[in-house]
C-alpha cells in the first residue's frame, strides 16, 4: 500500500483577497519505507506540501490520501487521531514542550495515544532515548540541551509511536553541518532498520544529495512534472 | 495518564512564569482572605446581634395582629418611632392554641413602647426627702437642720451660677427672671429660713414651684420597655439575671431598668464617664494622652463638675475639699477650682481619683437619678396618642448574662403586662375598680367604656353626650390616678386574658422556623386568631435586615476583588496561549485533541486558584482563630452596637472554607473559559511556524 498519495492536488491563500496559489495541481505518490525529499527554492511549496500530508493543513482541489484515508473527508477530530496514530513530525525549530524533560517529551505522544502500559512506555522511551544516544541527558530539559541534541529528542519522539509516516521540515536548517550530517544519518538508519517512510524537506544540496528519492519543486508544481531518482 | 502530564505540564507552567503567578496569587490570596475572615467577622456580628436579640427580646419567632398598620419592628422605626402593630385580643386563647403545635415550646406575651421620666432635679430630691422628714413623726431635729443647711447652700450656689445670666436664659421672659430673682434672694435671707420649720410645708412648696425649675438640666429618662410577664419572661430568657435590687414579686406591679441602660442613662453623668474611662483604658488599652476620645471625656467631667458640687452640702463640701487638698498635695481654697483639679484626669493618677471617687465622693451624691425601690412617675402616649401616666415601683435592674454589655440587648427595660395596658390606654380591673369608686363617690354612673382613651374621644352621635360631660370630671379624676401608686397586685387571670401587643414564641428548634411559621398563619386563619407570625430577623425590623445588608457590602468587595483576580487569571492565560502557540500548536500537530489543550489551561488556573485561595483561606482561618481568642475591641457605641457587646470573638465555620474553595474553583472555571477557547483554536499549522 502506498502510504502517501496526491492526487492534482492544489492549495489557494488569499492575502488581502488577493489568491495566491502555493500548489499548482500536484500529483505524487510515495511509497513504503521511502527516504524522499521534497527540494525546491523558498517559496517553492515544499512546507505546504508537508502540512497538507501532515493533515495539518487541508487541500483546496484535489485528493490527498494519508495512510489509507482521504484528509479531506476527515472531520478535526479524526485528523488529529490520523496526526497521533500515524504520523511522526520533525521540525525545524525542534519544537519540545520546554516544561518537560527529555523522558517525558518523548512519552508526551505515547500517552497521548493511551495504548501502553507505564511500564511499556517507560521501555520504549529508554529505548528511543538510546537509540538517539541521549541516554546520559534523560532528564535534562530542552533548554539544556544543544540544538543537534534537541533535534534527536525530536527523532525520538516522532519514531516513538512507530508512525508508518515521518515527516520533517528542514530538519537540519537550525543545525550546523556536522551535527546535520549526523541527524540525517540517524534517520537513515531508522528507515533502513523500521522500514518508515520518511519524507522531508531541505535546500541543503548536500542532504538533499543523500536521499533516495528526490522530489523538486518550483513555484508550486513538480518542476518538469517528473521525479528525479538518485543513485 | 494523560491527566498526569497535563497536571505537571500546568505546574511547571505555574512556576516557569512565576511573576505573573505571583501577581494572580497576590490577589487571589487576597480575595479568599477577605472572603474568610469578612465572612468570620459578619457572622460573628450576625450572630451577635442575633443573640443579643432573640435572646432578650423577639425569640425564635414573633407573632402580631393581623390586621397591624405597620409591619411589626420591636426596636421601632428607623427614626426612632415605634411601629403601630395593634393589638390582639386574648393572650390566652392565642396561647393555648399555639400551644398545640408540638415545635412550640412557649410563648411570651409582650407590648414594646418607649415611654419618660422625669425623676426631678437635685432640688427636687433635697426637697422630697425634707419632706418625708417632717413628715415622720419621730424625725431627727439634727437631720432636718443638716437637710435644711444643705438646700440654702444649694439655693445659693444656683443663686451663684445665674448671676448675671437671667437675661440669656431664653425661656424666661423678663418679668419671670425678675421675679426669679426676687424668689433667690428672700432664700438668701436668714429671716426665710429662721421660721422654716413652723411653715415647712409651704416653704417646700415655694421652693419646689419657684427655684427647683431655675435648674436647666437635661433630666428627663426617655426609655424603650417591654411590658411582659416578669416572671415567665425570666424563665423564658435563661440569660435574664437581677443585677442590682429585686425581681418584681409574682403578680405585682413593677418595673426593672436594664443596667445597662441604668449605668449609662440613670447613673450620674461624671461617674458614669470616669466609670467608662477606666473600662476604656483595661480592655481597650487606650491612655488618656493617647485617645481623644478618653481626653474628650475627662474635658466634659471637667467642664461638668457643677454636677458634683451642686449635690454636695456645706459639711460635705469641706470634708471633700481637705481630702481633696490632700490628695493633690495643694491648699485651693475655691472648691470649685479644687473640684475642676481634681476631675482633670491624668494617665499616671486616674486609678487613684477614680477610687478617690468612689470612696470620697460618691457616698455624698446622688449617684442614680432614680433609686431602687423609688416609685416612677411613668408617662407615655396611649395608643390614641394622648398621654397617660402611671406610677410603677422601680424593682432593680437586669441584665442579660454574656451580653450583659450589648446596646443592643440593653435597649428594653421591662415592667408587667398589666402596667403596659394601662400606659397604652386600655382600661385595668384594677383602674376599673377605682373608676367605679370615685364615680360612686362623685355620683357618676358608670359609662361602660372598655378604655381611658374613650372618655376623650369626643362626641360622634347625639348618645354621646353623657360622655363629654363625664370627660371633664375624668380629668380631673386622671390627677388623682396619677397619686395612687400602681405597684398594687394583678390576677393571672387578668394577665392572661387580656389584650397584648406582640408576644415571643421559643422553638423546640430553630431550624424549623420557616415551617413553623407557615404552621402559625394557617392556625391563626383556621381558628380566626387574627394573628401573623414573622420570624426573628423581621421582627427585629431595620437591626435584623443589617447583616443582611452587611453581608451583601462585604460579598460585592469580595466579589469585586475575585472578579479582579478572575479578569486577571484570564488575561493571563490568553498572553499565554497566544505567547506559547508554537507549543500548542505542536501538541496539536503531534495528536493533542483540543480537550487536551483545554484541560491545560483549567489545571493550570486550578492550580494558581488552590495554591493561592488555599494560602488566602489559611491566612484567614489563622487570623479568626487569632481574633476569636483575642476579641476585637469596639471602639465606640457604633461598634459596640454592632458587636453587641464590648468586643467581636470570631469563630471559624469549617462550612466557610468549603465555600470559598468552591468558589475558588468556579473562578478557575469561568476565567479558563475564553483562553481555552482561543488556545483550542490555535492551529496545529502554528508548529509549522519557523523561527530563525
Amino acid at each position: 500500500m502506498q502510504p502517501i498519495s496526491l492526487e492534482n492536488v492544489q492549495k489557494n491563500y488569499y492575502l488581502d483577497k488577493v489568491k495566491v496559489s502555493a500548489l499548482k495541481g500536484i500529483t505524487l505518490t510515495i511509497d513504503a519505507g521511502e527516504f524522499t525529499v521534497i527540494a525546491g527554492p523558498s517559496g517553492s511549496g515544499k512546507t505546504t506540501i508537508l502540512n497538507l500530508i501532515g493533515c495539518v493543513d487541508t487541500a483546496s482541489e484535489g485528493k490527498v490520501v494519508v495512510g489509507g484515508k482521504e484528509t479531506g473527508t476527515l472531520s478535526e477530530r479524526q485528523l488529529t487521531d490520523l496526526r497521533l496514530h500515524t504520523i511522526g513530525f520533525i521540525f525545524q525549530s525542534f519544537n519540545l514542550i520546554p516544561v518537560l524533560n527529555v523522558i517525558d517529551n518523548i512519552e508526551f505522544p505515547l500517552l497521548l495515544q493511551d495504548k501502553l502500559s507505564p511500564k511499556e512506555r517507560r521501555i520504549q522511551v529508554m529505548k528511543f532515548i538510546d537509540r538517539v544516544g541521549l541516554s546520559q541527558y534523560s532528564n535534562h530539559r530542552p533548554s539544556e540541551l544543544s540544538g543537534g541534541q534537541r533535534q534527536r529528542v525530536a527523532i525520538a519522539r516522532a519514531l516513538v509511536t512507530k508512525p508508518q509516516i515521518v515527516l520533517a521540515d528542514e530538519p537540519t536548517a537550525n543545525l550546523d553541518s556536522v551535527t546535520g550530517q549526523n541527524i540525517i544519518d540517524l534517520m537513515k538508519e531508522i528507515n533502513t532498520a523500521e522500514k518508515t517512510t520518511f519524507l522531508f524537506s531541505t535546500h541543503d544540496h548536500s542532504i538533499m544529495n543523500q536521499a533516495r528519492r528526490i522530489i523538486l519543486l518550483h513555484d508550486g508544481r513538480i518542476q518538469d512534472g517528473r521525479l528525479q531518482e538518485t543513485p | 495518564m494523560t491527566n498526569l502530564m497535563v497536571l505537571k505540564i500546568a505546574a511547571r507552567n505555574v512556576f516557569l512564569h512565576r511573576m505573573r503567578t505571583l501577581v494572580v496569587g497576590a490577589i487571589l490570596t487576597f480575595g479568599a482572605f477577605l472572603a474568610v475572615l469578612g465572612h468570620s467577622f459578619v457572622d460573628g456580628v450576625s450572630g451577635g446581634m442575633e443573640n443579643s436579640t432573640t435572646q432578650s427580646i423577639t425569640g425564635d419567632i414573633q407573632i402580631y395582629s393581623e390586621n397591624a398598620k405597620d409591619k411589626l419592628s420591636v426596636f421601632g422605626n428607623m427614626d426612632g418611632s415605634p411601629t403601630d402593630v395593634g393589638h390582639v385580643g386574648s393572650f390566652q386563647t392565642v396561647e393555648q392554641e399555639l400551644l398545640k403545635n408540638p415545635e412550640i415550646v412557649s410563648v411570651v406575651p409582650m407590648g414594646t413602647s418607649f415611654a419618660q421620666v422625669s425623676p426631678g432635679n437635685i432640688l427636687d430630691h433635697f426637697l422630697e426627702k425634707i419632706r418625708k422628714s417632717f413628715k415622720d413623726p419621730n424625725h431627727d431635729l439634727q437631720d432636718i437642720e443638716s437637710q435644711k443647711r444643705r438646700i440654702r447652700f444649694l439655693v445659693q450656689e444656683i443663686k451663684k451660677n445665674l448671676e448675671g445670666k437671667f437675661e440669656e436664659i431664653g425661656i424666661l421672659s423678663a418679668t419671670e427672671a425678675a421675679q426669679a430673682k426676687v424668689n433667690l434672694e428672700l432664700l438668701s435671707r436668714d429671716a426665710f429660713w429662721a421660721d422654716f420649720n413652723d411653715n415647712a410645708e409651704n416653704k417646700i412648696e415655694f421652693m419646689a414651684n419657684k427655684i427647683a425649675p431655675l435648674i436647666f438640666d437635661d433630666n428627663m429618662i426617655f426609655f424603650n420597655y417591654v411590658g411582659t410577664d416578669p416572671q415567665m419572661f425570666k424563665e423564658r430568657f435563661p440569660q435574664f439575671e437581677i443585677v442590682k435590687g429585686e425581681m418584681i414579686p409574682p403578680g405585682t406591679r413593677g418595673f426593672l431598668f436594664h443596667d445597662y441602660f441604668y449605668e449609662n442613662m440613670v447613673k450620674h453623668k461624671v461617674a458614669r464617664r470616669l466609670d467608662q474611662i477606666k473600662k476604656k483604658m483595661k480592655d481597650d488599652k487606650l491612655t488618656i494622652a493617647g485617645s481623644k476620645e478618653v481626653q474628650d471625656q475627662i474635658k466634659a467631667n471637667v467642664e461638668q463638675s457643677a454636677e458634683v458640687y451642686l449635690q454636695l452640702g456645706p459639711a460635705e463640701t469641706e470634708k471633700v475639699s481637705v481630702k481633696l487638698n490632700e490628695l493633690l498635695k495643694s491648699d485651693e481654697k475655691d472648691f470649685r477650682v479644687l473640684l475642676k483639679n481634681y476631675l482633670n484626669m491624668a494617665d499616671d493618677n486616674f486609678q487613684q481619683r477614680y477610687d478617690f471617687f468612689y470612696k470620697e465622693i460618691a457616698p455624698h451624691i446622688i449617684l442614680y437619678r432614680v433609686q431602687i425601690g423609688d416609685v416612677l412617675p411613668l408617662s407615655a402616649f396611649t395608643k390614641g396618642g394622648t398621654s397617660t401616666a402611671v406610677n410603677i415601683k422601680v424593682y432593680g435592674t437586669f441584665r442579660f448574662k454574656s451580653f450583659e454589655n450589648s446596646p443592643l440587648a440593653g435597649n428594653f427595660s421591662l415592667m408587667d403586662l398589666v402596667s403596659l395596658r394601662e400606659l397604652y390606654g386600655f382600661m385595668t380591673d384594677e383602674r376599673r375598680a377605682q373608676n367605679k369608686e370615685i364615680e360612686a363617690e362623685m355620683g357618676l354612673a358608670d359609662i361602660g367604656q372598655d378604655s381611658i382613651e374613650n372618655l376623650f374621644a369626643g362626641p360622634s352621635d347625639a348618645n354621646a353626650k353623657p360622655a363629654v360631660a363625664t370627660a371633664k370630671n375624668a380629668d380631673s379624676v386622671d390627677l388623682n390616678f396619677k397619686k395612687r401608686i400602681m405597684g398594687s397586685s394583678y390576677t393571672q387571670e387578668e394577665l392572661r386574658n387580656g389584650v397584648f401587643l406582640h408576644a415571643a414564641i421559643f422553638l423546640k428548634d430553630q431550624s424549623n422556623m420557616k415551617a413553623v411559621i407557615e404552621q402559625i398563619n394557617e392556625t391563626s386563619k383556621q381558628n380566626k386568631l387574627g394573628i401573623k407570625a414573622v420570624s426573628w430577623q423581621d421582627a427585629a425590623g431595620f437591626i435584623g435586615q443589617l447583616t443582611f445588608m452587611m453581608k451583601a457590602i462585604l460579598n460585592i468587595f469580595i466579589g469585586i476583588s475575585l472578579m479582579l483576580a478572575g479578569l486577571m487569571i484570564m488575561n493571563s492565560l490568553l498572553m499565554a496561549a497566544m505567547n506559547r502557540k508554537q507549543e500548542i500548536g505542536t501538541m496539536r500537530a503531534i495528536g493533542a485533541h483540543a480537550s487536551f489543550i483545554y484541560r491545560l489551561f483549567f489545571y493550570e488556573t486550578l492550580f494558581i486558584s488552590l495554591l493561592f485561595g488555599g494560602i488566602g483561606v489559611v491566612f484567614g482561618a489563622l487570623v479568626v482563630m487569632l481574633i476569636g481568642k483575642v476579641g476585637v475591641p469596639a471602639s465606640g457605641d457604633v461598634a459596640t452596637f454592632f458587636f453587641s457587646g464590648p468586643r467581636l470573638y470570631l469563630h471559624l465555620n469549617p462550612m466557610l472554607i468549603f465555600v470559598v474553595i468552591i468558589v475558588m474553583v468556579v473562578i478557575a472555571i469561568l476565567a479558563t473559559q475564553y483562553p481555552a477557547w482561543k488556545a483550542m483554536k490555535i492551529s496545529p499549522l502554528q508548529a509549522m511556524q519557523k523561527r530563525e
